[in-house]
């Protein structure tokens, strides 16, 4: 363990992936906790997915995988928003069609990419380790832009979240915020990629937050404290595999659900306790 | 100025079945109306064109002379049941507070006269004590204040209730109507309930609706309009004002 822990100060590439594993858990907790009060795991998991065909083509294409992760992964944010609204009783087909449909284009291209066989599994699973400087860059901004958007429209979007109807009839354009809200959960998804890659994506997405939600009784609250759960399971995530030499996506994958079972049974006694 | 919400010759159907048949109604400023009448008669129907989620298949609607959409900011607006679900995490407080939505400061947070406003609103139904509670743990009735909380603390110029009786014990709706008498009488209030009994202690005039629409000062109400309404021998309760 105190190996670990030195290693953490001594390897620059140690230091980038704490770093990243805060900076991730900013848009983590944040989004995570709009996904799980709105019940939209699965379309965030559908997003997830279909970011695999932005990063094949800009792979292909020579283009940065990341910026490719960024433009599908809006680009499906819109159009599962937009098609959702219209075609409403369709939307777990949808997502179906958009998780996997993506996830087919996105080896298609990368099978046809001559030359060097890119490791295909740091795209599925993620690489921690090899967090860049820049791509540290690019989680603040958007951590940054996530925490902007929230602050200015923190009622509209609890509005729209907590009752439809009436936020349509206070005039707030409940169409609009649902879309905003997907493209922001589209960005949060790129952010984790970087630490679980995109088939882990999903939980580290959900369940800090829905822990969180076992403690406390407000959509603040339930931010902070994801937060916080996100920082913690993924950096001793990252210290618990660093000395066995395990993959650091899947252990802080297995720590964020046995937390959350944790937090079921610490949550029902809290319960008991604050109504007896 | 002429009526706060006025309904001309209104028709709407529903994939084909006809729901209102030429309905009109003028409801003047500081009215208190009851809109009564069978289920599936077309109240909430009608409540639904008024702001303006519905639109009629002819006729004309409008609130304070503006189209339903442009006029709703203005209503109060309390759902029979509460459009939201129960494990949503949020207190009493801020789900009033969402009553200031597009009101008073646009972006960020609440100002302090928001807050004020919500704490009055919270005040004439009585839940000040339970403001810091999760909605999920309130009673029916409690839900009920808390809802038509979030209404007035829009400080709107008409406040639209619909069944608000439908899910209480008859003590607590007694009181709900006594609060509102008082804290309302500066607005104009359109109720809808099934319960004709209970309405007409309280409001000025009543609309029966089933398709078409008749309208009755309260005075006037008998076994015999009643009858007419629901095609149904109805027992009265009697009660006096």
């Amino acid at each position: 363990m105190s190996e670990s822990f030195s290693a953490i100060f001594e390897y620059s590439f140690m230091r980038h992936a704490l770093l990243a594993c805060l900076l991730a858990s900013i848009g983590c907790g944040i989004m995570g906790t709009y996904v799980v009060v709105r019940h939209i795991g699965f379309l965030a998991g559908g997003i997830a997915h279909s970011v695999l065909a932005g990063m094949g083509v800009a792979y292909f294409t020579g283009g940065s995988p990341l910026a490719g992760a960024m433009v599908a992964a809006l680009a499906a944010a819109i159009l599962i928003g937009w098609i959702n609204l219209r075609w409403r009783q369709n939307e777990d087909i949808l997502i179906a069609a958009f998780w996997s449909v993506g996830m087919a284009i996105g080896i298609l291209f990368i099978s046809r990419t001559p030359g060097y066989n890119i490791d295909l599994m740091s795209y599925l699973f993620g690489n921690i380790l090899l967090v860049s400087g820049e791509d540290l860059l690019l989680m603040f901004v958007l951590d940054v832009v996530i925490i902007l958007m929230v602050f200015l429209f923190y009622r509209e979007f609890l509005a729209a979240a907590f009752d439809e109807e009436f936020s349509r009839l206070r005039g707030v354009n409940v169409e609009f915020y649902y879309i905003l809200l997907l493209c922001m959960v589209a960005l949060t998804v790129v952010l984790l990629i970087q630490i679980v890659g995109l088939i882990l994506v999903l939980a580290l997405l959900i369940l800090p937050a829905a822990s969180a939600a076992q403690f406390v009784r407000s959509i603040n609250g339930m931010m902070i404290l994801a937060v916080i759960f996100s920082a913690l399971l993924t950096a001793s995530g990252l210290i618990f595999s660093y000395a066995p030499d395990l993959p650091s996506g899947s252990t802080i994958i297995i720590l964020a659900g046995a937390f959350y079972l944790a937090a079921i049974v610490a949550g029902s006694y809290l319960k008991k306790w604050r109504t007896a | 100025m002429g009526p706060v919400v006025d309904i001309r010759e209104v028709n709407f159907s529903y994939d084909g079945a006809t729901v209102l048949r030429n309905v009109s109604l003028a409801i003047e400023k500081d009215e208190f109306l009851g809109i009564v009448g069978p289920n599936a008669g077309g109240k909430s129907t009608l409540l639904k064109l008024v702001l303006g989620l519905l639109r009629p298949d002819s006729g004309g609607i409008t609130v304070l002379g503006m189209t339903p959409e442009e006029g709703r900011s203005r209503i109060g607006y309390v759902p029979q049941h509460p459009t939201f679900s129960r494990d949503f995490p949020i207190s009493v407080q801020d789900a009033v507070l969402l009553g200031r939505l597009g009101i008073g400061s646009r972006l960020g947070r609440y100002s302090e006269e928001d807050r004020k406003i919500a704490f009055e609103a919270m005040d004439a139904v009585k839940i000040v004590p339970i403001r810091h509670r999760p909605v999920g743990s309130l009673s029916g009735g409690q839900l009920q204040r808390v809802l038509i909380a979030r209404a007035l603390a829009c400080r709107p110029e008409i406040l639209i209730l619909d069944e608000p009786t439908a899910n209480i014990d008859m003590r607590a709706e007694e009181d709900i109507f006594g609060l509102l008498k008082e804290y309302l009488a500066h607005m104009t209030i359109i109720v809808v309930s099934h319960d004709i009994g209970f309405i007409s202690g309280y409001v000025g005039r009543v609309a029966c609706l089933n398709q078409t629409l008749v309208c009755h000062d309260t005075g006037e109400i008998s076994g015999r309009t009643i009858e007419e309404l629901y095609g149904t021998p109805v027992r009265v309760i009697h009660h006096t004002h």
